[in-house]
């Protein structure tokens, strides 16, 4: 290791040696196999590859609302197989942000309800809720849109407001499965584009998966999934100087 | 938070705001019945323990036959009493305060240009002594009037109003059987006993012209008796017994073909059945709350079937299990709550309206009415716990994939 490895900031998520099977006996998927993956604190990941490579499962492994089912999976050094599922659950609301393919707002709220729902259940008043969430649209540009429902906005607007949700509590870790997914190609660069910014400006750790090839072609550091195995895993001065 | 909570819950119901008003309908409906069940039952009780406090639990009657219970089935072959009879009660039974012949029928009475059908009693003072019975005007029997056969009369509330309306009643003329008697006194009202006889509509005569001017004979059909408090009932009763027995030349395996009854014994038995009833009637009510809590647990069920995809969103979103699990138990604990709240509200007006008509009094019971809030909360729980822990244990994923 190189000298300047000194300065690098500290392992945030690990994967080692991490499987998960699906199924029991005769029916067994294996969706992920044997994955080691480090991820620093302020990195923006971004995970490639066809459909049904396990990158969910990766996902959902990371962002504990799953858990391998051989091999260790820490998180801030903490192994997420040696507590409770209600601890887990302490630890996912206080670290990580989840957006996902489809916005998943609760259509009856309006955009500054659904930002301020996560504040709900971390105990915050009233008042700093709003307060909270109001910065969080304006951070995802929707300062003019909190009072609209979902049904009033379009699928950018809408995946914005799930990004605002998803870092409205000020979480370390972004998950994003998939958040371009049902977007036209402009909108989704722009969506791309504010998770790199939030990554950069909050140094928010992100970690992305995507279908789409320019995303993948501007990521800073690629992960690339093939039949549950990570296949390649590049990071290149390449990379940051392209986006 | 758990303000929060209790919001998040209400908003959940509001949402679905039919299907949360029919689910504590039947709530509602459940502890409606069983606090009307319980206050009625409780009003009958009370009823019973009125009567006999007026009857008084030192009251012995004696009567020709036997009689089954409230039954008039006296026996054809059972011979009347005699005031000899009366006569030896009166001086040989000890613990006796008061002894009275009484003999009865109903009859019509009449005054000026009014008549009415009342029970026209033939007795002594004794008997109104012995129920404790007082007068509201007027006097009692004089000594003279009672074995010279003078027409005199008491009255009854019931028939001082029937025949005499505002009128005060004590100095009218009153026919008996087409004898002229002066109302001597009127009697204090007993009210409304809930008994199938009005006592109050009664018209009291010296026994010594009842027996010559309207029985036209010497038949006695029963001996009414008041024991001192102090007294064993169940040694009088049986020195009672014998004394008739030996007088009416039973022998030893002759049935009784007389009556002891003892209000007390009475008193016990009634107030024994009164309490089983109210507890088969609140036992059946109770089934009906039992239904109405499966109802809001099937309710919950579907409720967390529909909304697993948000449970989903609202896990991956920051929600602990804990903090899911509260809300659905919640809601149903608001359900029930309100639910029963209500119930109790309608419970106790249907008790309070159909007092009246039951002829008993309206008990309102602040320890029913808490401890049917406590099964209310209970029951929410209980029957709310099953969805909220399917609800708290869904998985974040799979929940999210759920349509
Ligand atoms: N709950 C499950 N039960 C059984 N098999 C599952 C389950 N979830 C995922 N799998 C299987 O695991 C494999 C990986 O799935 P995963 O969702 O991780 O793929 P993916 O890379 O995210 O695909 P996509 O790009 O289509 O979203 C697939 O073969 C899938 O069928
Ligand atoms: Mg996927």
């Amino acid at each position: 290791m190189s000298a300047a490895d000194q300065t690098e900031p500290v392992v945030l998520l690990e994967l080692a040696r991490a499987s998960r099977v699906y199924g029991r006996g005769d029916g067994t998927v294996v969706a992920m196999s044997d994955v080691d993956v480090k991820v620093r604190a302020g990195e923006f990941v971004t995970i490639v590859g066809p459909s049904g490579s396990g990158k969910s499962t990766c996902l959902n492994i990371l962002g504990c609302l799953d858990l391998p089912t051989s091999g260790n999976y820490l998180l801030a050094g903490q192994d997420m197989a040696q507590i409770k599922a209600e601890q887990r659950a302490v630890i996912r609301r206080d670290n990580i942000g989840f957006v996902l393919q489809n916005p998943n707002l609760i259509a009856r709220m309006s955009a500054l309800e659904n930002v301020a729902l996560p504040l709900v259940y971390r105990g915050l008043g009233r008042t700093e809720r709003r307060l909270r969430a109001h910065a969080a649209l304006e951070a995802v540009g929707l300062g003019n849109r909190v009072g609209h429902r979902p049904d009033e906005l379009s699928g950018g607007q809408q995946q914005r407001v799930a990004i605002a949700r998803a870092i409205v509590a000020q979480p370390r870790i972004l998950i994003a499965d998939e958040p371009t997914g049902a977007l036209d190609t402009v909108t989704s660069a722009g969506v791309v584009n504010l998770l790199l910014e939030l990554n950069r400006t909050m140094r928010l750790t992100v970690v992305l998966v995507t279908h789409d090839q320019s995303v993948a072609g501007r990521a800073p550091r690629l992960c690339v999934f093939r039949d549950g195995r990570l296949v390649s895993d590049e990071t290149g001065r390449r990379r940051f100087h392209a986006c | 938070m758990l303000v929060e909570t209790i919001r998040l819950a209400f908003e959940a119901l509001g949402r679905n705001a039919l299907r949360s008003t029919l689910t504590g309908l039947g709530i509602l409906i459940g502890v409606g019945a069983v606090i009307a069940m319980i206050t009625i039952g409780q009003g009958a009780s009370q009823n019973v323990r009125n009567e006999i406090a007026k009857l008084g639990s030192e009251l012995l009657t004696v009567s020709v036959g036997q009689q089954k219970r409230g039954g008039q089935g006296v026996s054809l072959a059972a011979a009347a009493f005699d005031y000899a009879d009366v006569e030896a009660v009166r001086s040989e039974i000890r613990g006796l305060r008061h002894v009275a012949p009484l003999s009865s029928k109903i009859g019509r009475i009449t005054a000026r240009n009014a008549n009415w059908n009342a029970r026209i009693i033939g007795t002594e003072n004794a008997y109104f002594q012995a129920r404790g019975w007082n007068l509201a005007v007027g006097r009692l029997f004089a000594e003279a009037e009672m074995y010279n056969g003078k027409p005199v009369c008491l009255i009854g509330e019931t028939v001082r109003q029937r025949l005499f309306g505002s009128g005060l009643g004590a100095g009218e003329l009153v026919r008996v059987a087409g004898i002229a008697c002066p109302v001597i006194g009127v009697l204090q009202a007993r009210g409304q006993t809930g008994a199938a006889e009005d006592d109050d509509n009664v018209i009291a005569v010296p026994f010594d012209m009842y027996q010559r001017r309207i029985q036209g004979s010497t038949d006695i059909q029963s001996i009414v008796m008041a024991a001192y408090p102090t007294a064993n009932m169940d040694r009088l009763k049986m020195t009672l017994s014998g004394l008739i027995r030996e007088r009416r030349g039973l022998g030893a395996a002759d049935p009784d073909d007389f009556t002891i009854l003892d209000m007390r014994q009475v008193a016990q038995s009634m107030m024994a059945a009164t309490r089983t009833l109210t507890l088969f009637l609140g036992a059946i009510a109770a089934v009906s709350l039992v239904v109405g809590g499966i109802g809001i647990m099937n309710i919950m069920l579907v409720s967390v079937t529909e909304r697993t995809r948000e449970i989903g969103v609202r896990l991956t979103i920051g929600a602990l299990p804990s903090q899911i699990r509260l809300q659905f138990l919640c809601e149903a604990v608001i359900l029930t709550l309100a639910g029963g709240l209500l119930g109790i509200l309608g419970g106790l007006g249907t008790a309070a309206a159909a007092a009246p008509h039951l002829a008993i009094p309206f008990v309102l019971d602040p320890v029913v009415v808490a401890v049917t809030i406590a099964i209310s909360t209970v029951l929410g729980i209980g029957f709310g716990f099953a969805p909220a822990a399917r609800a708290a244990s869904l998985d974040p994923v799979e929940a999210l994939r759920h349509v």
